[in-house]
């Protein structure tokens, strides 16, 4: 098997055993990186200087075992919305694509405590507001199993990176289902962590109730490993829950008992019928294993698109005023004046960015105010309150992770139903506060289809036990995917 | 229903200080009007009653403790200073002299 195949746990083996050193591997994975990235542009920053000096730190500390930890010499990319110290953090956006930040943000913080080997910054829709990277500045990553497809967003790039093997292990962020639909397009697994388990300190802000940093990677070991890296409470971040006692693996136990909600809501006549049977099948797997299936309804659901319009795009507004050309972004020089020079600067927003803050300022004017946006805040309790109820029947609840493979590149831009199609799936997770997790459960066609898994705010393990357990009762393991399997059917 | 007009999209635009050209105009006015027709459906949510939800974690928002402590060097803070003046961001004049 390939080194770009392997996961975490085996390159920790291979690490700790003197097989390769963190040097090597980092430039196996810079090379690939060389090799693959010109047809996907899954990176915005390859940071090779930094990469290479941070692996000769990991060997070191390899070398005395003092601090090693799972992650020491394991290289990780990072989506560029999150600040790095040193290294441009663009946003995929022309205002800042010359802002190097001057900190870590505190999940980079944490990585580079760990020994983990920074690779470069990855790519996304212009400030995680997209569903294609069709907003990218730097260009659409396509989706690596095939390239006339999209491969999701906005982290699509971190997912991109992760599922073609140039890194095994990524951070991307989750406001309406980043994480989720690119992992599930990609076929590799993402976690949305709960709010607040994770700092968001140096994540540049998009709806910051709804925004929350987590893993992408090859399995669900790996994710496991990066979520109990970044989580933890930070001083920095106000909206940071207390620290919880870090779990040392996946709970491994039984599952006998299990209650696994499935939302009717969920199970519509949006859903195509392929991902429906895939879906239906870890249902059944999780049924022989003990669990015990219940069907449920969250009346809530029906409106979690308009909320999530409304609150996302609120905060949108108010979150990107700050690119003014005074307080951030790159100063136009035209404009006669204060306001004309702050409105020439902002002409650079791509057009998705300028639909949203437009959307969110009208929200938030006296015209829209109470009817509609103070009644998706109504709705945001209700739904709470729908899912608190719902997992007083079940542990945790099964669902597609998106209505659909991935969609072609030209069927994104014709038809914007296509992209609502994806975020219904997801946007509850956010609004709610919970964690999910997806994970590939089979192919479409020749495209991945993802599973997600919600549970009660805190309870990823749960999540992680589910996960691992189809993984290993499916014996599956993802394979490199390289953009040129057109028309090939992979089984998993 | 909710609608907006070629002329009130370029109005939010000023309000919200965003250069648009009229060929943007041309692509945001009926994609603007196409999620306001989508949020109408939240008028028949029963939720009249409910308190509204402004945050998604159940923490709230908390203080960290009043203290003096370490923060960016000036140097590194001027760094990204798209203008400096005398160790400070320079800022384009806002009132006249």
């Amino acid at each position: 098997m390939e080194i770009a195949e392997l996961n975490v746990a085996a390159l920790r083996k291979m690490l700790d055993r003197r097989e390769i050193s963190a040097v090597e591997l980092t430039n196996y994975y810079l090379d690939r990186i060389a090799q693959l990235d010109p047809d996907f542009r899954a990176f915005i920053t390859v940071s090779r200087e930094q990469a290479l000096r941070m692996a000769s730190a990991a060997d070191q500390k390899l070398a005395t075992g003092e601090g090693a930890t799972a992650l020491t010499g394991i290289p990780v990319a990072v989506k560029d919305n999150i600040c790095t110290n040193g290294i441009r953090t663009t946003c995929a956006s022309r205002l800042l694509a010359d802002f190097t930040p001057i900190f870590d943000a505190t999940v980079v913080a944490k990585l580079k405590q760990v020994g983990a080997v920074l690779l470069g910054k990855t790519n996304l829709d212009e400030f995680a507001m997209g569903s294609s990277t069709k907003e990218s500045a730097y260009g659409l990553t396509p989706n690596p199993w095939d390239r006339r497809h999209v491969s999701g967003g906005s982290s699509s790039g971190s997912a991109v990176a992760v599922a073609t093997g140039m890194v095994p292990l990524a951070l991307g962020s989750d406001t309406g289902g980043s994480i989720r639909q690119p992992a599930a397009f990609c076929g590799v697994w993402g976690l949305k962590p709960t709010y607040g388990r994770v700092s968001r300190y140096g994540l540049v802000p998009y709806a910051p109730s709804l925004d929350q940093i987590g893993p992408i990677g090859r399995s669900t070991e790996d994710i496991f490993l990066l979520d109990r890296c970044i989580a933890g409470y930070d001083p920095l971040d106000p909206t940071s829950l207390p620290e919880q006692a870090a779990a040392a693996g996946i709970v491994t136990g039984s599952l006998r008992g299990l209650k696994v909600g499935l939302p009717r809501e969920l199970f519509g006549d949006s859903l195509a019928m392929g991902v429906k049977e895939r879906v239906m099948a870890v249902a059944r797997e999780l049924a022989a294993a003990g669990c015990i299936l219940t069907e449920l309804s969250l009346p809530s659901l029906q409106y979690a698109l308009p909320t999530y319009y409304l609150l996302a795009y609120a905060e949108a507004s108010s979150s990107m005023a700050r690119y003014d050309g005074v307080r951030h972004g790159k100063r136009a020089c035209s404009g006669s004046d204060v306001t004309g020079m702050m409105t020439a600067t902002r002409q650079e927003l791509g057009t998705e960015v300028k639909r949203r803050i437009l959307l969110g300022t009208y929200f938030l004017g006296k015209d829209c105010y109470d009817d509609y946006y103070v009644r998706a805040q109504q709705v945001r309790t209700w739904m709470k309150a729908d899912f608190a109820a719902a997992f007083t029947e079940c542990d945790l609840l099964l669902s597609p992770t998106t209505a659909t493979p991935a969609f072609t590149i030209d069927e994104e831009a014709l038809d914007e139903r296509a992209l609502a199609l994806t975020e219904c799936y997801t946007v509850a997770a956010n609004l709610t506060g919970i964690p999910a997790l997806t994970f590939p459960c089979g192919f479409l066609n020749h495209l991945p289809v993802g599973a997600q898994l919600m549970a009660p705010a805190g309870a990823e393990q749960r999540l992680f036990q589910v996960a691992s357990h189809w993984e290993a009762a499916t014996k599956r393991q993802t394979r490199c995917a390289q953009g040129d399997q057109k028309g090939a059917f992979y089984e998993l | 229903m909710l609608s907006l007009s070629a002329q009130q999209v370029k109005d939010l635009a000023a309000q919200a200080l965003l250069g648009v050209t009229e060929e943007e105009i041309g692509v945001l006015s009926p994609a603007i009007n196409q999620t306001l027709q989508s949020i109408e459906e939240i008028r028949k949510a029963p939720v009249s009653e409910g308190e509204p939800t402004v945050n998604g974690g159940e923490g709230g928002e908390r203080l960290r403790a009043d203290q003096v402590c370490l923060s960016c060097p000036q140097e590194a803070v001027l760094s990204n200073a798209p203008k400096q003046f005398d160790a400070c961001f320079q800022t384009p004049l806002v009132l006249e002299e």
